[in-house]
Order: C-alpha cells, then structure tokens, then sequence
C-alpha cells in the first residue's frame, strides 16, 4: 500500500490515538532541497524493498516508503538534518551508520541541494520467547519480563539497559519482540498478590531460574529467533534493611529520607523508600528483593550514598542487613582552570566534571567554567573520583590538572569530609597545542567506507581517562578528522559495527588491540592514518 | 476465571482406602500440577472438603451411591460423576480443570503484514442499577506475530476492536517497556471492530462457551472516512489540556493529552460518538458528547471553575482509634474485619470515598482517600452530576447516609454547575452483623452448588451498595454477613450473569415478578437457615427478566 506523506511542523501537534490536533494556523518554511532513497532487507540479492518503513526527519518531518522501497522528503530548507529509519521488524538506523545507536552524522543540506543516493539496509529484529513457572510447575500468568542488553557506559563499566518488558499470559508464555542483537540477561518479576498468603513469595528471578543476575545464563541473539527461554520462578526470603542515620556535622541522629534504588548495572528494578525516625533515627524497609541497590539518605542540608548488596537469604545467612548512614554536607570542591594562550579563547562551554570510580554512585552535578576560568564542585560526597573535562573547542585539551602538587589526571581524587581531608583546589591547564589526526578508513576492497565508527584508544595509565578518548564517524568518502587530541600513544580503530561505548573498556579492547593502527601525537602534531576497516562476523 | 472439569477415573491399587471414603486430587487440565484450595463438594449432599496445597481432598464416611464431585470457581460449576461402590478399593479421582476460556486471532495492517503492538479489545456487558452499559472489559497488545490472547474471560458473548495509535500503545501496556525498534504509528488508523466495521455497535459478536477458546478472530485494520470535529474552548482563548475519548471509555487522568489554547480541530476521527472533556489547573468541564454526523462537526466544551469537595465520613462503629496495620483508617473502618473474603490482614487498599460521573456511556471517577479523622478532599470537579460512593470497605459495613449540605444524596446524584453553592458531603457509615445464611435447593430439593444468591433492597433499588451478592459453594451453601438494615428480598438463580441482578434496579416488571413470591429478611434481622428455591437457567437465558 502506498502510504507517502509529508508532514511540515509549525504548529501540528499529532495527537496520540490517531486524531491530528492542528492549531488555528498551520504554515510551514519551504525549500527546495531533497532527501531520497530506498530501504531494503539486508543481505537479500536481490534486495527486496521494505514497504511502509518510517522516516524520520529531525524528529518532525516523517516519511514512509512505498511499495517498491523508496522513500523521498522534497520541499526542504538548507539546515542540520538528522535522518532516522525505523520499520516493524527490523533494528532501527540512522543515517549514515548502520549499526544501532552509533551516533549518527547530520546531513548539513545547503539550499536546493538534492541527496538522491541513501539506501538503508535493515536487519531483522529477533524475538525471545518462553514460558514462566513457578516451583510446582505450573505456569504463571501476569509476570512481568524484561529483556536487559548487556553493554557499557561512558566510563567503560558494564551495565544492563532494559530494552523492552511484557507480561505472561494465563499460559504462562510471553513474547520480547523486535529486539537490538546482543547479549541478554531475562529477567521474570512476579508481582506480590496480596491474596496468596504464600511464607515465600515468587521474587526477582533470571533466567533460567536464579535469583542473582551475575548467575543468570547469558542468551545471545543475532537475527535469529530465541525460543524456548522458560524460568522457573524462585522464591524469594525478602531482606530487612534497617539501621541509623546519623550527622556527621552533629553527631547525633537525624531524621533523613532513604531510598533504595536498583543500582544501572544491576539489572533489577526495584525501589523502596522509608524515613528514619528520632531519636535514635532508626528506619526499616522490609521485603527487599535480592540485588545491588543505591542506598541513599538526605535530609535537607545533607547526605549519604554507598551500594550495597542484597543477598538471598539462606538457612545459614539471616534475613537482614544493616546499613548505618553517616549523612554529611558534602565537601565544595573549587578549582582553576587555566589557558596560556595570546588569543582570548572562551572556555566557559567547557564541561568540568567528576566521575565517582568506586562504588557507581551518581556523579556530582557538572561545575560550570566563570570567565576567570573559576569553578566549584559543590556538595561533593566522600568518595574517589576521576576528573573529566570535555567540550573543549578547536584544538584545546586538558593538558594537566593538578591538587595539593600531586597530579590527578593519571591518579585518582580523593574526596573526604573534614579538615584534616581538605587537599585545596584542582588546578587544570588547559593545552592550545593538541593535536590532529587525519585520515581515511578502507574496505577490504580497497573503496572508502562511508559511516564508519573511527575510536581512538590510548595506551598505557592513559587508558584511564576518558578525556583521551575519542570517537568519530567517517563522512561518505571514507575520511575522519580528530582534533584536540591529547599528546600522546594512542591505537587507533575503524570499525563497520561496535556495541556502543566498548570502546571504553579495557577488558573489551583487550582482544582488538592488534587490529589498531598505532598513532604518537607529539604537541600541535598533525598525523595522517589510514585504517583498514574492522567487520564483524554477524 | 472459568473452569471445565472432566474427570479421568483411574485405580490406585498401592493405597489402602477404606472403601467408604472418596478422595481425589485436583489439578490442572493436561499436567500433573495441583490447584491448591479448591473446595469440592459431594453433590446431592451439601458436603464439602477443602483441598489441600497439593491439590489432594477425601471425604470420609460416604454411603455408596451415585455423586457427583463438584468444584465452584468463578461462579461456574462443574461437576463430574462418581459411582461409589463399597466393594471396591475406592479409585483416586482426579480433577482437571480447563484453564479458562479466550478469544485468540490475528491483526493485519492494510499492507497485509501481520500487526504488532496494536491494541485489542474485548467489549462486554456490565450490569449497573441504571441500565445497562457496553464496556472495555479487557485489553492486550499483539505480539510480533500480530497474534492477541484475550484470556480469563467468563463465557457469554463479546465485541472485539482493534486500534492502531500512540495513545493505544501506551494504554495497552501500561508499565511496560517497548522496544526502541517499533515504528511508531504517527496518524495510525481508525478502530476497526471485528470483523470489519467503524463502529461497536454494528460489529458481530463473538461468543464465548464456558471451555473452548474462541480461536481465529481475524481482523483487517484499513484506513476509513477520517471526519472532523472543530473544537471550541469557552470563555474565549482559554487554554486547557483536552481529552477526547469514544463511548463505552474510562476516562482517566492520562487521557488529557492535548493542549489546545482557544480552539482546535481534530481531524482524522473515525465515525462515532465521542466525549470531549477539558481542564486546566483551575477550570474543567462536563462531559461534552459530540457524534461524528457531519464531515466537520462543531463542538463547544465550556470550562467552569473547578469545583473541590470536602467532608467527613463518620461511623457509628466500635473499636474508634484501632486503625489498620499501618496504623492508618479512621476509627474502626481501617481494620479489615472478618467476614471479608478471607484474604490476608493488610491486603484491603485504604477505603475512599469515590464521586463517578453519573452516565452509561463513558465512565470517570474522582477519589480520595479518608484521613484519620475521617475527613476528605476531591479537587478538581468539573460540572456535571455525580453519585456518590465508599470504596474498599469491610463487607459488613455500609453507607447509612450521605448529605451534600441540604440535601439527601443516597439516592439522588449530586449536580456541580456554576451557580450552585459547594456543600459539604458527609458519609455515615454503619456496621451490621446481621447474616443471610443457608443452602439452595433446585425443585427437587437437591442441593445447586455455584449458584447466585442474591439480596435486592425493597426499596429504593437504585444503589449498587444496597445489594448484596454471593455464590454458593460447591455443595450449595452460602453465607452474607453484614446486610443493611433494609428489608430484602432473598432470591436464588441456577445461573445467571455477574451482577445482572441490577437488572431489578430499573426493570420494576422483572422485579415485581421475582419478587412476588420470593422470602424476605427483615431489616436487622438474621436469618442462617435459608432453603431457597433456585430459579432454572433456562430461565434467565438471555438475562433476568
């Protein structure tokens, strides 16, 4: 069926349940530029077209295929555009890389320009299927499921993001439909029924059947369909978690307000909260379900992180926890950052900003640059954290950053509450004289490989900053610059596909380092590389 | 739930059994799993026997005869022969129960690609003192497949759409996550109601029997005639979030999507009628009703200050202060007292007071919880009239009374409209131990188990909280405790559909029929040796009449 419309924003509204609000005037801006192209199945020869496929313009103008494939936004002014592909079935793209998520490259569209050429070859979206019992065995319907990819953060940690959830039916069975391709953790969570006067409820249960993520089968999906990823549900003795909060400033008990919250790499959902009470500012939160948590207690002028873990209870391990507050105003932070340079270069969109390392507590709010080059961390929490800047325009690079004389680029802040912890300001210097690299990444046919992921690695300590990173996309004829690129060792990577952020973990990397072209950058260098691209087998 | 039952009779020659006693397990149909709990009866005795967490039962002591071992669930009864010989080492009866019974098919886009993510309906008859009323009585979402279960449905007959939109994928699966890899349905296409119409009421009905899925319901989603309402907001240019719903919806806080200063117009609406109501912080409206006659219909929603009710519920009921396991509820009501359904201590939500739009075509509630003090708040009515109700309440306890200022408002909905003063709403509740109690006998004198026993004020029958309902057990008895102090009329039906006793509520022919000869308990009396005479299903086939 041919469904080809487009649609100009200015005051359109679309209205959830297929009605379309339209204010009183509607006019829209037009040009007379054109995107164009088709979208097609991967890997088919010849390659069968996807009729009815969605595209998206910025997020406003929206256009569908028709039967042969084809695809095609008309009328358009010069601009930024960012084009988007998403069909029924098939693992989304943006233009132009074709792995999921990649960041994508803007179409920069000059006036009456016409890009005629875009095709977008999709891959299938597999399905994980099964069924849910409970220890009788029988099947148990209402059971929420989740599909949880596994993957990285910025900082290079592993973590599970929740792709998609639905619920069993009375046959217990349930479907997770048009999933990314990855490595999965399945997790079942029955829901408390207040009329099942059960000693042991079902609880938080991954597939096949643990109560743990960290035993729970891995199940990787490519394009193929996974059937049969049945649970058995466990049960579970929910924890007490109880214990004191206390001031530190005072110390005395205060009354705070405490929340427990599944911890990002932990895959669990849970949430409790409770309140602590004078005067001895004892709380308890009964019914937690194994897993890693946030604990978290403030009141209004102060505050206490930490992680803990739930364990399942067992005959020789009792049901409780106790998790003693120690809340404290947190410690400000201040610092310099500082730029030799005769040109008067405006630094103050710079992000500045600290990474908590060791227990993956939230980081504290980002402090924003003055025109002195001042900023302040405020309410830092006690903690150790890494130091970021990034942002930086042109060439600029975090060159040194140093507290109380000891460098904490390669080391490590420290962050400790009273007097005898206070290390004075972070001095950063920021360096004009980073360097560049340029280049082109290759096929194995020798043709330029247009939306390629470029990563740029380093080696050594340095692999603990993430500010050294980098990550680019290669425009259509294959080349890539990098600017501001710290002085240093680096490898560096073209790759047709890589799971988002893995870059940033050494362990990943580990196994790729001898594909990477290695690249030293002396100060205001410019290098020159060319890559050969890195595919994975699907 | 609904079950069939079927039995598979099988010798157990390693038990020793006294031959007088008859035993069994239950479990599900097609496995070894056991149901636990179930009671199960020995008709035509009025025995039962609860069933034990490994779905395992015996009756004792049992004359040989010709029984048939009953089980109730959901009002459904199913029952099974067993020829009870005392010669013989008594078999081990298994019960197997059929899960219950669901509609199943398929949704295609226009494409003919099978449908995912798009929401699937099952309309049903709700009974109400009122009349009648054609509601969403479940909904799911298709799978990747296009394939929809819609399941725990009791048997009788159903209305099924399907809606492809934004607002219909959010809805269907409330809480969920969806994959970042579905399209999103933009204009989407209009509800299209099995097996090919525009509108609920023109669309088949499918029926459903009480043990056999209804498979292979097909539906062909297509674009249709989009119609257009133009919407103006009154007093001029004001602005407020808008939300436009179709007969038979729940209207609920997320239905206020739109914001729509001034006017609007909604195009690419299906043929129907629809409900327009609107609010802002500070106005809100009634319950506009608009149908798509035209092409471009006008449609003018007026927005009045929004009104806030406040007012105490007090109680005559003893134990003041003993709260409920949180420590919360208002004297004496907090606790779930016994004589409830048995569930666990802390399992009853909070009680609320609750104000519905009084209409049968679409349904919107307001509520508020009751401080300790028994005091409430409801903000933000629009105008418009409104019954008024107490939620989650102990079976025994009853509304005495309520007063909305002046005005007696047990009976009679209260009207907000500009113009008219805000009173205090006051609720006396009451709490009454009197007991209906006994067995239901079929014309022969044998016991029915799963029957209706139902109490209909002889009064003003036009309150819901008046009536009180319950199913015999397995062997025919049953049990209210808590009747207000009205005088009733006791009747007991073979089967009928859940709560068409409402019927009574406006059909005074049905009522004076039924009731003519029916008992009666007088107000605040207790009477637990009832002998009720169940009237047949062939009876009320097709409903109470």
């Amino acid at each position: 069926m041919l469904l080809l419309m487009l649609m100009l924003v200015q005051s359109l509204v679309l209205i959830p349940m297929g009605i379309a609000f339209q204010g009183p005037t509607s006019t829209g801006v037009i040009g007379t530029g054109v995107i164009e192209g088709y979208v097609i199945r991967a890997r088919t020869e010849p390659a069968s077209p996807l009729v009815d496929a969605r595209l998206d313009l910025n997020n406003s103008l929206i256009a569908r295929t028709d039967s042969s494939g084809r695809f095609v936004f008309s009328g358009l002014p010069p601009g930024r555009y960012r084009l988007r592909v998403t069909k029924d079935g098939f693992v989304r793209q943006q233009y132009p890389h074709s792995a999921m998520d990649a960041p994508g490259t803007p179409i920069d569209l000059a006036a009456g320009q016409q890009i005629r050429n875009v095709v977008f070859k999709l891959e299938r979206a597999p399905t994980i299927a099964g069924v849910v019992r409970d220890q009788s065995n029988s099947v148990v319907a209402g059971v929420v499921v989740q599909a949880m990819r596994r993957g990285f953060n910025a900082r290079g940690n592993r973590i599970v993001t929740l792709i998609a959830s639905t619920r069993t039916d009375d046959r217990g069975s349930y479907r997770l439909y048009f999933l990314d391709p990855g490595e999965y953790v399945i997790a079942a969570l029955p829901e408390a029924s207040p009329n099942q006067p059960a000693v042991r409820p079902n609880g938080p249960t991954y597939y096949p059947g643990f109560a743990e993520m960290g035993d729970a089968t891995v199940v990787r999906m490519d394009t193929r369909d996974g059937n049969g990823i049945d649970i058995r549900l466990v049960q579970h003795d929910p924890t007490l978690v109880w214990g004191n909060t206390i001031s530190v400033t005072s110390g005395s008990a205060v009354a705070a307000q405490i929340s427990l919250i599944a911890a990002e790499d932990s895959g669990g959902v849970g949430q409790y909260q409770a309140q602590s009470r004078l005067p001895g500012g004892e709380y308890s939160i009964r019914g937690v379900a194994a897993g890693t948590y946030i604990f978290s207690a403030k009141t209004a002028t102060e505050s206490f992180a930490t992680r803990i873990t739930v364990r399942p209870p067992t005959p020789f391990r009792t049901p409780d926890l106790r998790v003693n507050a120690e809340l404290n105003p947190g410690v400000d932070v201040p610092g310099r950052a500082v730029l030799k340079s005769d040109a008067a270069i405006d630094i103050r969109r710079a992000r500045v900003q600290l990474g908590e390392t060791q227990l993956s507590l939230p980081d504290p709010e980002p402090a924003a640059v003055a025109q002195d080059g001042k900023f302040v961390f405020r309410a830092v929490q006690p903690g150790v954290y890494a130091l970021d800047v990034s942002d930086l325009p042109g060439d600029l690079y975090l060159k040194a950053a140093v507290q109380a004389g000891a460098d904490v680029l390669e080391k490590l802040i420290p962050v400790g509450w009273g007097p005898q912890n206070m290390r004075g300001p972070l001095d950063i210097q920021i360096g004009t004289d980073g360097g560049r690299i340029t280049g082109a990444v290759f096929n194995r046919d020798n043709t330029p490989s247009a939306g390629a992921l470029i990563t740029l690695v380093p080696e050594g300590d340095a692999r603990l900053r993430p500010d050294r990173y980098r990550i680019e996309l290669s425009g259509p004829d294959g080349s890539f610059t990098l600017r501001g690129v710290v002085p240093g060792d680096y490898r560096l990577f073209g790759w047709d596909n890589l799971e988002p952020n893995a870059h940033f973990n050494v362990d990943f990397m580990r196994s790729y380092l001898e594909l990477g072209t290695p690249v030293r950058i002396q100060p205001g260098q410019s290098a020159s590389v060319s890559l050969r691209l890195i595919e994975f087998d699907r | 739930m609904t079950a069939a039952l079927w039995v598979l009779l099988w010798l157990l020659s390693q038990q020793q059994n006294t031959s007088a006693t008859i035993q069994g397990m239950v479990v599900r149909a097609g496995t070894t799993q056991p149901l636990s709990g179930e009671v199960v009866g020995l008709w035509p005795t009025t025995r039962t026997t609860l069933a034990g967490f490994d779905g395992t039962f015996s009756f004792r002591d049992v004359e040989p005869g010709q029984y048939m071992l009953t089980v109730v669930r959901d009002g459904m009864k199913l029952q099974v022969p067993v020829n009870h010989i005392r010669t013989q080492p008594t078999p081990t009866v298994l019960l197997e129960v059929k899960s219950a019974p669901a509609i199943t098919g398929t949704v295609f886009f226009p494409s003919g690609e099978r449908a995912a993510a798009v929401r699937v309906q099952a309309f049903g008859t709700v009974y109400t003192p009122l009349g009648t009323r054609l509601t969403s009585v479940m909904s799911v979402a298709t799978d990747d497949l296009g394939d929809f279960r819609l399941f725990w449905l009791r048997h009788g007959e159903y209305r099924v759409s399907a809606s492809y939109s934004d607002r219909d994928q959010r809805v269907a699966l409330p809480g969920l996550h969806l994959t970042p890899n579905l399209s999103k349905p933009d204009d989407g296409l209009p509800p299209i109601y099995y097996p090919g119409e525009y509108t609920l009421f023109q669309s088949q009905k499918i029926g459903l029997s009480r043990d056999t899925d209804s498979t292979g319901v097909q539906i062909f989603l297509r674009d249709g005639p989009r119609y257009t309402i133009n919407l103006i907001l009154v007093p001029e240019g004001v602005c407020a979030r808008v939300a436009v719903v179709a007969e038979g919806a729940i209207v609920t806080s997320t239905d206020f999507v739109n914001n729509v200063c001034g006017s609007a117009r909604l195009t690419g609406l299906s043929q129907g009628t629809y409900f327009i109501l609107a609010a802002n912080d500070v106005l809100a409206s009634d319950a506009v009703r608009v149908s798509t006659v035209n092409i471009n219909t006008e449609a003018k929603v007026v927005l009045q200050p929004a009104v806030s009710i406040s007012g105490r519920v007090t109680s005559n009921i003893p134990g003041a202060g003993r709260g409920g396991p949180g420590g919360r509820g208002f004297p004496g009501i907090g606790v779930p007292l016994p004589g409830g359904r048995g569930a666990p201590p802390g399992s009853r939500p909070d009680p609320k007071v609750r104000l519905s739009r009084n209409s049968l075509e679409i349904s919107q509630e307001f509520e508020s919880p009751i401080a300790a003090d028994g005091t409430f708040t409801i903000p933000g009515l629009g105008p418009g009239s409104y019954d008024v109700s107490v939620q989650s309440v102990p079976d025994n306890v009853y509304v005495r009374s309520i007063t909305y200022g002046p005005f007696d408002s047990l009976f009679t909905p209260i009207n907000i409209n500009n113009g008219t003063p805000v009173n205090q709403l006051n609720l006396d509740l009451a709490q009454s131990n009197a007991i209906a109690a006994g067995t239901v006998v079929d014309r022969a004198g044998r016991p029915v188990p799963g029957a209706e026993v139902v109490l209909v004020p002889k009064g003003n029958r036009r309150r819901a909280d008046r009536y009180r309902a319950t199913t015999a057990d397995a062997g025919g008895n049953f049990r209210i405790a808590g009747t207000p102090p009205m005088d009733y009329a006791v009747l007991a039906f073979e089967n009928i559909e859940p709560q068409s006793y409402f019927v009574f509520g406006y059909d005074d022919a049905a009522y004076n029929r039924h009731t003519a000869a029916a008992q009666t308990l007088p107000a605040l009396m207790s009477n637990p040796e009832f002998r009720l005479v169940a009237i047949p299903a062939e009876e009320t086939a097709g409903g109470i009449h």
